[in-house]
C-alpha cells in the first residue's frame, strides 16, 4: 500500500480544479499520475471512503475531499463507521 | 511599541459559510451578535492588524512537511482554497504583515522557539471564516501563525500557551504605532472525518472554556488523551489557549456559546488592559 501516495492524490484534488476534472472524466490518467495501485485506483474510483480511511487517508483530507465532490456526508459517515466497525452514538 | 488591545478567538466552523442555510435563524443570530460583539471590539480598539492564530487543514500546507509553529511571511495571502466553502475560489486577497512576522520570527528563535517561515500560504476556512465577518472589508493587516492542531504529534497545550505568550512579548516588542489584536480561531468539541463525526462534548467544552476564562494555569495540563475524546478536531482549541498565553493573567468572557449538531461553539474575548 502507498497511502502517500493517496494522500498525495486526495491533497491534489483539494486544490486544483485541473486535478478534480481529471478525476471526474479520466482518473485513470490521475491515478497513474501519483503512482496509484490499482485497488487504490478502483476504491478512489468507486469513492470508497470507508476503505480510504481505515487505509489510512487523513480524516481531514478525506472529508474534505467528500466536500470538494459534493458527497453526501451522512454517506460518509456511514461507510467510515461500516468499516471500522464504530458503535457509538453519534 | 505596538500595542497589544484585544485578544478574542472563535469557532471557525465553516458551515457558517458554505452552509448558512442549514442553521436555525435562532443560530444565526446568536453567531451574528456573538460577531457583532468582536467587530465592536475591534473597532473601538482602533485596531488596524490582526494576528491569526489558527491550524490549516491541508488546503495548503502538506502532511509530508507540517510544522509545529509557522510563520507566515507574505506581503500578501489569497484564498479560499477549498471549492466548497461558499465563496468563488481565490476571490480573497489580505495584506500581510511581514514586519511582524519577522518579530516573531526573531523573538521566537531568541526564546527557543523553532519557528518555521512559511512565505506564502493560500488562505483556507482557519483563517477566513471568522473574518469574513468581523472585517468583510479586508482592509486590515493579518498576520498568520499556523499551528500544528491535525497531524500527530502535536506541540503540547502547555507548549501552546508558552508559544502564545513569547507571540505578545514580540507584539508588545515591535517598534510600531501599530495597534494589534489575537485572534484564536477553531474547536470547541468536534470530530471530522472520523466515525464518530457527529459527537460533540459539551461538558468538555464547559470546562476549557472556564479555564480560559480565568486564565488558569490548569490550562496547561489539558492533554492530548482528553481532546481526542472530545473529537479530533478538539485539538484546535489550542488555538484558544494560545491566545491565553499571549495575554497571561488577563480574564476573559464567553460573549456566545451555541452547541450545534457536530460541533460545540463559542466565542470569547480577553479584558486587555
Amino acid at each position: 500500500m502507498s497511502t502517500q501516495a493517496l494522500q498525495s492524490t486526495l491533497v491534489e484534488l483539494l486544490r486544483s480544479e485541473e486535478a478534480l476534472a481529471l478525476y471526474q472524466h479520466d482518473p485513470e490518467a490521475l491515478a497513474a499520475r501519483h503512482g496509484l495501485t490499482d485497488e487504490e485506483r478502483e476504491r478512489l474510483k468507486a469513492k470508497d471512503m470507508g476503505w480510504l480511511y481505515v487505509h489510512g487517508v487523513h480524516p481531514y483530507i478525506l472529508a474534505q475531499f467528500a466536500l470538494s465532490i459534493r458527497y453526501d456526508m451522512g454517506e460518509y459517515a456511514r461507510q467510515v463507521r461500516e468499516a471500522t466497525g464504530y458503535s457509538g452514538a453519534a | 511599541m505596538a500595542d497589544l488591545v484585544a485578544a478574542m478567538a472563535s469557532v471557525h466552523i465553516p458551515s457558517l459559510l458554505a452552509a448558512p442555510q442549514r442553521f436555525t435563524p435562532a443560530a444565526w443570530e446568536n453567531f451574528q451578535q456573538g460577531f457583532g460583539t468582536l467587530r465592536h471590539t475591534l473597532t473601538e480598539a482602533g485596531v488596524d492588524t490582526i494576528v491569526v492564530i489558527s491550524d490549516e487543514h491541508f488546503n495548503a500546507l502538506d502532511p509530508r512537511c507540517y510544522p509545529s509553529f509557522g510563520v507566515v511571511t507574505a506581503d500578501t495571502c489569497t484564498g479560499p482554497v477549498e471549492n466548497w466553502l461558499g465563496l468563488p475560489r481565490g476571490s480573497i486577497t489580505v495584506q500581510g504583515a511581514p514586519e511582524l512576522a519577522e518579530v516573531v520570527l526573531r523573538e521566537g528563535m531568541h526564546q527557543g522557539f523553532d519557528l518555521t517561515r512559511l512565505g506564502d500560504v493560500h488562505l483556507d476556512h482557519g483563517f477566513l471564516t471568522c473574518l469574513h465577518f468581523l472585517t468583510p472589508q479586508w482592509d486590515l493587516s493579518y498576520l498568520w501563525l499556523i499551528q500544528n492542531c491535525v497531524l500527530p504529534p502535536l506541540p503540547s497545550v502547555r507548549r501552546c500557551y508558552e508559544f502564545g505568550r513569547m507571540v505578545g512579548e514580540a507584539v508588545r516588542a515591535w517598534e510600531s504605532p501599530r495597534r494589534v489584536a489575537l485572534l484564536g480561531t477553531g474547536g470547541l468539541s468536534h470530530a471530522v472525518g472520523t466515525p464518530d463525526m457527529g459527537r460533540v462534548d459539551t461538558a468538555f467544552d464547559a470546562k476549557l472554556l472556564d479555564l480560559l476564562c480565568t486564565n488558569s494555569p490548569a490550562l496547561c495540563d489539558i492533554t492530548d488523551a482528553e481532546m481526542d475524546a472530545a473529537g479530533n478536531g478538539t485539538h484546535e482549541l489550542r488555538n484558544w489557549v494560545t491566545v491565553a498565553g499571549a495575554v497571561a493573567g488577563a480574564k476573559g468572557e464567553v460573549i456566545m456559546r451555541e452547541t450545534l449538531p457536530g460541533c460545540g461553539c463559542a466565542m470569547m474575548q480577553f479584558q486587555v488592559a
